[in-house]
């Protein structure tokens, strides 16, 4: 037998016993140096006496002499100097508190991507203890390992190493929740039926013990014969017993896989496994052939025997005709044969005593599900919620404006005017700005969506709006990203991942930007107040202005729920999935795994969505400022000029209208309409001005000029540009700020005297005004919510239909608009 | 053992156990899953199209479990 003393540096063991009794042996026990606990040396004084070790999450000094009195047994008899990263797959049912063992293992050692492919999130930490280096994959939360479809056969090719250049990893942690022991376990013996090292973590213990729970966590390890480590993820207990488990777990080769179906279905399995296998280059994993015979859907069939399908099935069937014969219906038999599994190791292991407490979530529940008093309490949470977005994050995205503006103030003094200048400015620090302006909104959202789904309120609001979102095909967790994006697309679509469900998620995403963000108001406001009577009924209480509004925000939410209707009955269809979740207990959200959530998201859309709204930005400035032609502007300002002169001359010295053509000429000719003027014939000149000339008939049915299809091309990238280029069109320079009333009348004033270059008829009136309102509000003018949904979807395939159906659906309903209101208003 | 009914008709309160299911391959075995199996015990904390239970903790859209049968259970033996 070993004893303590002959540990090497970074080597772990479990004390096994101490040799001799006495004080120090009883002062050794208190402090946790009892028999089963693992120890690890973690260095030494220079004359190598004392020894210092890790026990228990704490370091203690020894002698060496009272090191030598300890037997213990090693986990490994190498140094850790040899040793490569040590790859741990974190897997876990979903409310387990597997985030947060994520991130206290990990903390800021981690990153986020995807797998290629498919929209399932690729998480992976690193962390160290000594000597040894772990990296940890967090597996999405799931409740079995039964893929469906391709983002839940990511988690089997994980576990079994068939990722394309991907090994399996060297552990399993399986983490479940001490008080659900029962259905957490049937995930496990899936796991275990892969037959790699597995550490179980039970979770939750405190939660567990608070219920009466009681259980015998050495009897449950010896069943399982796997380590059982208890831990308190949030509070960050038990951790160093957990990785000296690891560490001692990464010594084992693969363990025989445990298989809990009956002798029948075990015999089918050999067979088909043999059968498969006999002529394979990469054989199938023997869960993989368990998965193929209990393959209710076909998915497995289809994606693992491509080219022996019509054999493989007919076998298949064979087989599953057999079991059900035999009393072991396909797929019944894998929750029968699991649970009974689960029933035997936690059968004298777990004490839950029958009669059950009315639980504190009980208790909240019965208020917070309350027909009554949950709607309130959930209309005032997510009033809250959208106001925070809305409104709290106004002075941050106010902040970065100023700094972006003083940014830009600073660059236009250094680099003298020119193309450069333009760039840095209107381009680069633009485009930056563009980007960052949305953080403050992204920050608070997933604040709030931590806090919600940590404490356990997200499920609660899920179910209590299930009802009116399944009148259109989607569940109640769509509710919480469709809100959030009557602020901005760009986090609604970012919150979707709570949604579990492909193709219900994917509806989401794709209606989600039809709600009326905040940068639509500007322009609904803008066009309301100049052309929509200021007309009141009902004593005053209903205005139309206001009535219009709300009719605006009504267009986008009604064709949101046609389409989601349409997507979810053509492109999404499918079997209705089930709609059963979850209903985690109430729990004090863990501040660390807020902010994890917060930095995780907003540093995801800073790099990923960023560096393409960044480039997107830049082409379009390149389009309004290209090709520049000083000369060309310069004969169009001294044509005008021509012209006004040219008047005076034809009238008579001293009459009013000779009055008038002079004051006409002396306002063109003050410095401010001079700079105003040319920036506007800059942009009649660039690419993007002769597109708005180009696309004159197209867009003419819907009671456009020109100019309003510029400003609408120009807009493309991000809707809220839209007000600065009619300033521009209009000579009132591109600084325009609709949040000033003056600007506000001065900018509807122009809009109101708009004519049509060959009629002479006023461009503006109300159909127009409307038409114009309508397409904004249906049109994905925004190209940080389009780099979004490429993002959140993984493929380039939804951001283009997104695009496309959303721009023929604005054009129809500007020109139905239009083609309507005229005849009744003209 | 009580009469066999279906899984709706149970109001706020009551408790039952899970008799059998009836319904896609898919759906059972999912619901399996989660826990709503054979012989688990049940009370339905809030009725409705989308219900809650307790046992096995979940919320449920009734819609999808209209083929699920329960044998209801007195009070007194509550087990949830």
């Amino acid at each position: 037998m070993t004893s303590l003393a002959q540990l090497g540096l970074g080597q772990s063991a479990k004390v096994v016993q101490l040799s001799k009794s006495g004080e120090i042996a009883q002062r050794l026990m208190e402090m946790g140096v009892t028999p089963g606990v693992a120890i690890r040396l973690v260095g030494s004084a220079p004359l190598g006496d004392p020894l210092e070790y890790e026990l228990r999450g704490y370091r203690l000094c020894m002698r060496r002499t009272e090191a030598e009195q300890i037997e213990v047994e090693t986990f490994w008899m190498s140094t850790t100097t040899l040793r490569s990263t040590i790859r741990v797959a974190l897997i876990g049912n979903p409310n387990t508190g597997k985030s947060s063992l994520f991130n206290a293992l990990a903390g800021v050692q981690q990153r986020v991507g995807n797998y290629p492919g498919v929209t399932v999130e690729k998480k992976i930490g690193h962390f160290r203890h000594g000597a040894e280096h772990f990296e940890v994959i967090d597996l999405p939360g799931t409740y079995s390992l039964a893929p469906r479809s391709p983002d839940e056969m990511v988690t089997v090719d994980v576990l079994l190493g068939r990722r394309a250049g991907e090994s399996p990893p060297d552990i399993v942690l399986s983490i479940v929740d001490a008080a659900n022991l029962q259905r957490n376990l049937y995930l496990v013996s899936q796991v275990l039926s892969c037959g790699l090292p597995t550490v179980v973590a039970l979770n939750m213990v405190d939660v567990a013990a608070d219920r009466g729970i009681e259980i015998d966590v050495a009897g449950l390890a010896e069943r399982l014969g796997v380590p059982v480590i208890p831990i308190q993820a949030s509070r960050g207990q038990g951790l160093e017993e957990l990785k000296l488990a690891l560490i001692a777990s990464a010594e084992c080769n693969e363990r025989e896989p445990t298989d809990p179906f009956p002798s029948v279905f075990q015999e089918h399995t050999d067979q088909l496994s043999a059968h498969l296998n006999a002529e394979r280059e990469d054989p199938l994993p023997r869960y993989l052939v368990e998965r193929l015979i209990l393959d209710g859907n076909g998915y497995l069939e289809h994606q693992l025997l491509p080219s022996e399908q019509a054999i493989g099935h007919a076998e298949l069937c064979v087989i599953r005709s057999s079991l059900a014969e035999s009393g072991y219906p396909v797929p019944a038999v894998e929750a029968m044969a699991r649970y009974d599994w689960v029933g035997k190791i936690l059968d004298g292991v777990v004490h839950d005593p029958d009669r059950k407490h009315f639980t504190a979530s009980d208790r909240i529940d019965a208020v917070l599900t309350h027909k009554v008093w949950g709607s309130l309490v959930l209309i005032a949470v997510m009033t809250l919620l959208f106001s925070s977005i809305f409104r709290f994050a106004a002075p941050a995205m106010g902040l970065v404006d100023q700094g972006v503006s003083w940014l830009a103030d600073l660059a236009s003094g250094m680099i003298p005017e020119g193309a450069l200048q333009s760039l840095l400015v209107d381009g680069i620090i633009g485009g930056v700005g563009a980007v960052v302006i949305f953080l403050p909104q992204i920050l608070i959202l997933f604040a709030f969506i931590a806090v919600l789904e940590d404490c356990g309120y997200m499920a609660r609001a899920a179910y209590l709006m299930d009802r009116v979102m399944a009148g259109v095909g989607l569940n109640g967790r769509s509710f919480i990203p469709l809100l959030s994006s009557f602020a901005c697309a760009v986090p609604g679509i970012m919150a979707t991942r709570v949604i579990e469900n492909r193709r219900d998620r994917l509806a989401t995403i794709l209606i989600a930007p039809l709600m009326s963000c905040s940068a639509r108001l500007p322009v609904y406001i803008i066009l309301i107040s100049a052309f929509v009577p200021a007309e009141h009924y009902l004593g005053g209480i209903v205005g139309l202005q206001g009535l219009t509004m709300v009719v605006m925000y009504g267009v986008g939410i009604a064709a949101a729920v046609v389409v989601a209707w349409l997507l979810k009955n053509t492109l999404l269809r499918s079997e209705t999935p089930p709609f059963v979740l979850e209903l985690p207990s109430y729990k004090m959200p863990s501040m660390r795994n807020v902010f994890f959530r917060m930095a995780e998201r907003g540093w995801d859309f800073l790099y990923v969505a960023g560096t393409l709204i960044f480039a997107i930005t830049i082409i379009v400035w390149a389009l309004a400022y290209y090709p520049r032609s000083e000369e060309r502007v310069a004969e169009a300002l001294a044509a005008q000029q021509a012209g006004l002169t040219g008047h005076i001359a034809t009238t008579e010295p001293g009459t009013s209208e000779r009055q008038a053509a002079e004051q006409e000429l002396a306002a063109f000719n003050e410095p401010e309409n001079l700079e105003y003027l040319t920036d506007s014939l800059h942009q009649q000149f660039s690419f993007l001005g002769r597109a708005g000339k180009f696309i004159e008939p197209v867009v003419r049915p819907l009671g456009w000029d020109w100019r309003i299809g510029s400003a609408a091309i120009a807009s493309f990238p991000a809707r809220e540009v839209v007000m600065g280029v009619l300033g521009v069109i209009y000579n009132l320079g591109g600084e325009l700020d609709v949040g000033e009333d003056s600007d506000q009348t001065r900018l509807q004033s122009r809009l109101q005297a708009a004519r049509w270059d060959d009629s002479g008829k006023p461009v503006y009136n109300l159909p127009v005004a409307l038409s114009l309102m309508v397409f904004f509000a249906l049109c994905a003018q925004c190209a940080a919510t389009l780099a979004v949904i490429k993002r959140e979807t993984n493929s380039w395939r939804w951001p283009v239909f997104a695009f496309s159906y959303m721009t023929a659906l604005a054009y129809v309903g500007a020109f139905i608009t239009y083609q309507v209101t005229s005849r009744i208003w003209l | 053992m009580g009469p066999v009914l279906l899984f709706f008709a149970l109001r706020a309160g009551e408790f039952a156990c899970l008799d059998s299911m009836v319904g896609s391959a898919e759906l059972v075995r999912h619901l399996a899953e989660m826990g709503f199996r054979s012989e688990t015990h049940l009370k339905m904390v809030r009725p409705g199209s989308t219900c809650i239970l307790k046992g096995a903790r979940l919320s449920v859209r009734g819609d999808e479990l209209w083929q699920a049968l329960v044998s209801p259970l007195p009070a007194a033996r509550h087990l949830v």
